[in-house]
C-alpha cells in the first residue's frame, strides 16, 4: 500500500451486460481537489463505484493508495465516501449513524463517539445531531453524509454530488471545507454535473461523456489545448467603435460585436494571445481607453460545450 | 459481439482481511431489534410461557408424576420420575416456543439485508474495511443472539428452577442428571439460531424489501410445516425429504435425538438425517446468498 493518497486508473472499463459505463479510462489523482464532471449518464457514478471497490472493473486496473480496492478491504480505512443517494438509516440520529459507521472502521465505541461528534461539528450539524435523520432537510442529510465520510479521518475522499440540496450559505461552507481538505494534502475527488460548482472548488478537472474521459487537466491547460477553437474576449472600452476598426483587421479575428449600451466589444478570435498583445500595445502606445479585457469562455461550461459539440 | 471478444476477463483477486470485525454490526443490529414493539411483545409472551412452565414444575401433582413413571415402564423411583417430569416440562416448553421462534426470527431478521439493499446502505459497508464474511456474520448473529437471549436463557432458567426445587441434599445429584437436557437445549438453540436465521437472511436478500421478506419468511416456515403434515401419512417419491421441509419439526427432531428419544408427531416424523440435511442446506444457502450480495453493488452480473 502506498503512503501518498492516490487513485490510479489504468485502462479501466466497466460493462453492465452489454451497456458500456466506463470506457478505457486512464487517469491519476493525487493530493488536492479534482472535479469529476459530466452530464447525467456520463459514467461518473460507475467510475466512483469502481474506484471505491463497490464494483470490479470489467477490464483494466484500479489502485487506491496502491491496492486494488475491490479485493482489499484494509485499504478502505483510508477512504471516505459521500454517496449520491440518501443511504443513511432514516430512523437513527445523525450521531448514531456516524458513530456506527465509524466503528466499522475499527474504532472503539468511545473513540467512534468522539470522532462522530467532531465530524458532525465540522459539517455544522452539532445542534441537530441527536435528531432522527428522517426529519432532516436535504441539505442536512448532505451534511450528515459528509460527516460519516470524514469521521475516521480518511486521506482519500470521494464526494458524489456533495452540494445537492444545499442552500447558498451551506454551499459556501461545504465548498470551503472541501477546499480545506484538499489543501491539507488529501486526495479529494468531487463528482458533479453542475460545472460552476466544481469551478468554485478546483481548477483541476476530469471531464467525462458517454463513459469516456474527454479531457483531463487544469482549466487553463484545457483551454490551451483547445486553442484552435475561437475564443471570445470581452473588452470594456470608452470608444468601442474606434477600437473595433483597429482590431477587426487582426489575424485570427473572426467577428467583432458591440456590447449593448456601448460599453465595449465582444471579439471572437482564433488567436487570443495576439489580440491581448495588440490591445496592450494600443493602451500603452496610443493611449486607447480600455478599462478591462478578459476571455469569457474559459469557464468549465464553455470548455465542456466545446468538447462535446 | 460478446463481452469476451471485447476483452472481458473476470476480476479474480481474492479477498484479504486481518481478523473478522462483525461486532459493531451485531451490537447495533441487536440494539435496533430490541427497540421494536414486536420483539418486546413476543418476548413478553415467551416470559409468560416460562412462568407457566415454572409454575407447572412447582405444582406438578403426584398423579402426573405417577403417570409419567407408568409411561416410563413403571420404574417408580423418585429421582427418575422427577427427572422425567423435568424432561416432560422442558420438552413442553420447547414445543410451545417452537411455533413462535420463527415469528421472532422473521421480525428481527427480515429487514436486516433487505433494508440495506432498499436504502442502498450496502454501499456504506462496502467502503468500510469489512469482508463479506464480516457482513454475513454481523447480520447472522443478530437473530441468533435474539434466539439465545429469548429462548436459551429462559429454557436454562427453567432447568435451574427445577433443580432449585429439590431439597439441598438431592440438588447436586439431580443437577448432574440434567446434562442431556442441557445438551439438547444447546443443540436445539444452535440449530434454530443458524438455520432459522439463515433462512430469514436468504429471504431478506432475495426480496430486498422488509415487509415482503417478513411475509415470505413466515410463509416458508409455516408452509413447510403444512407440507410436512401433508406427507406425514403418505409415501410420495422423495418422502424423506418432503417430511423434512419444516425447519420447526427438524429442529425438534434434533432436540429429541439429543435426548435419545423419538419425536412424537402424527404420521411419519422426519428422519434425523433428512432434518440435518435440510437444516444444513438452508444454512449454506443463506450464507451463500448474503456473501454473494455483500461483494458488490452490481446486480446485473
Amino acid at each position: 500500500m502506498s503512503d501518498a493518497p492516490s487513485i490510479v486508473l489504468t485502462e479501466v472499463s466497466k460493462w453492465y451486460g452489454d451497456v458500456l459505463a466506463c470506457n478505457e479510462i486512464t487517469a491519476t489523482f493525487g493530493p488536492g481537489v479534482t472535479g469529476l464532471l459530466g452530464p447525467n449518464g456520463a459514467g461518473k457514478s460507475s467510475l466512483i463505484k469502481v474506484i471505491t471497490g463497490m464494483l470490479a472493473p470489467s477490464i483494466g486496473e484500479v489502485r487506491l493508495c496502491g491496492a486494488p480496492p475491490f479485493s482489499s478491504p484494509h485499504v478502505m480505512r483510508r477512504l471516505g465516501l459521500v454517496p449520491e443517494q440518501d443511504p443513511i438509516y432514516p430512523r437513527a440520529t445523525a450521531y448514531e449513524v456516524t458513530a456506527y459507521l465509524t466503528r466499522l472502521h475499527g474504532f472503539s465505541a468511545g473513540a467512534a463517539a468522539g470522532a462522530a461528534k467532531d465530524a458532525l461539528e465540522r459539517v455544522g450539524l452539532a445542534g441537530a445531531m441527536d435528531r432522527p435523520v428522517q426529519g432532516y432537510s436535504k441539505g442536512m442529510r448532505q451534511r450528515a453524509k459528509l460527516a460519516q465520510a470524514l469521521a475516521h479521518g480518511p486521506d482519500v475522499l470521494i464526494l458524489d454530488e456533495p452540494l445537492n440540496g444545499l442552500d447558498p450559505v451551506g454551499r459556501r461552507e461545504i465548498v470551503d471545507l472541501i477546499k480545506e481538505l484538499g489543501a491539507q494534502g488529501r486526495c479529494v475527488l468531487v463528482s458533479s454535473h453542475v460545472l460552476h460548482e466544481v469551478e468554485s472548488m478546483t481548477k483541476r478537472v476530469l471531464l467525462m461523456d458517454h463513459g469516456r474521459v474527454i479531457a483531463d487537466g487544469t482549466l487553463s491547460e484545457l483551454r490551451r489545448d483547445l486553442s484552435d477553437r475561437p475564443s471570445t474576449v470581452r473588452i470594456e472600452a470608452g470608444a468601442p467603435r474606434d477600437l473595433a476598426t483597429r482590431l477587426v483587421g487582426l489575424e485570427g479575428v473572426r467577428r467583432v460585436e458591440l456590447l449593448p449600451g456601448g460599453e465595449g466589444l465582444l471579439v471572437l478570435t482564433a488567436r487570443p494571445d495576439e489580440l491581448f498583445g495588440e490591445v496592450a500595445r494600443l493602451v500603452l502606445e496610443e493611449r486607447a481607453d480600455v478599462r478591462a479585457f478578459a476571455p469569457t469562455d474559459e469557464s468549465l461550461e464553455a470548455v465542456f460545450r466545446y468538447l462535446t459539440t | 459481439m460478446t463481452l469476451y471478444t471485447r476483452g472481458y476477463r473476470r476480476y479474480d483477486h481474492g479477498f484479504s482481511s486481518k481478523g473478522v470485525r462483525f461486532g459493531p454490526i451485531l451490537a447495533q443490529g441487536y440494539r435496533d431489534a430490541v427497540r421494536g414493539k414486536a420483539f418486546r411483545r413476543l418476548n413478553a409472551f415467551f416470559l409468560l410461557i416460562l412462568v407457566v412452565h415454572c409454575a407447572w414444575l412447582y405444582l406438578t401433582p403426584d398423579w402426573m408424576i405417577k403417570q409419567i413413571a407408568r409411561q416410563s415402564h413403571g420404574t417408580g423411583a423418585s429421582a427418575i420420575t422427577s427427572a422425567l417430569s423435568m424432561r416432560f416440562v422442558v420438552t413442553s416448553f420447547v414445543n410451545a416456543l417452537t411455533g413462535l421462534l420463527p415469528l421472532l426470527v422473521v421480525f428481527v431478521g427480515g429487514g436486516l439485508v433487505a433494508e440495506d439493499l432498499r436504502t442502498r446502505a450496502l454501499a456504506l459497508y462496502l467502503v468500510r474495511p469489512l469482508t463479506p464474511v464480516d457482513y454475513w456474520l454481523g447480520k447472522l448473529t443478530i437473530p441468533a443472539t435474539v434466539v439465545v437471549v429469548s429462548f436459551l436463557a429462559p429454557a436454562l432458567t427453567l432447568v435451574l428452577f427445577g433443580i432449585l426445587l429439590k431439597p439441598s441434599s438431592e440438588m447436586l445429584a439431580f443437577a448432574s442428571e440434567q446434562g442431556p437436557i442441557v445438551v439438547a437445549l444447546l443443540a436445539y438453540t444452535a440449530v434454530v439460531a443458524l438455520a432459522f436465521s439463515s433462512l430469514v437472511l436468504l429471504v431478506s436478500t432475495a426480496t430486498a424489501r422488509r415487509i415482503p421478506a417478513l411475509i415470505l419468511g413466515a410463509a416458508v416456515f409455516y408452509g413447510g410445516e403444512m407440507v410436512r403434515a401433508t406427507v406425514a401419512h403418505t409415501n410420495p417419491p422423495g418422502a424423506e425429504f418432503w417430511r423434512a421441509t419444516s425447519l420447526m419439526s427438524d429442529a425438534r427432531v434434533v432436540f429429541h435425538a439429543c435426548l435419545d428419544e423419538t419425536i412424537l408427531l402424527e404420521g411419519h416424523p422426519p428422519s434425523l438425517r433428512a432434518a440435518l440435511f435440510v437444516l444444513g442446506g438452508v444454512t449454506a444457502l443463506g450464507a451463500f446468498a448474503v456473501l454473494r450480495r455483500a461483494r458488490t453493488v452490481e446486480i446485473t452480473s
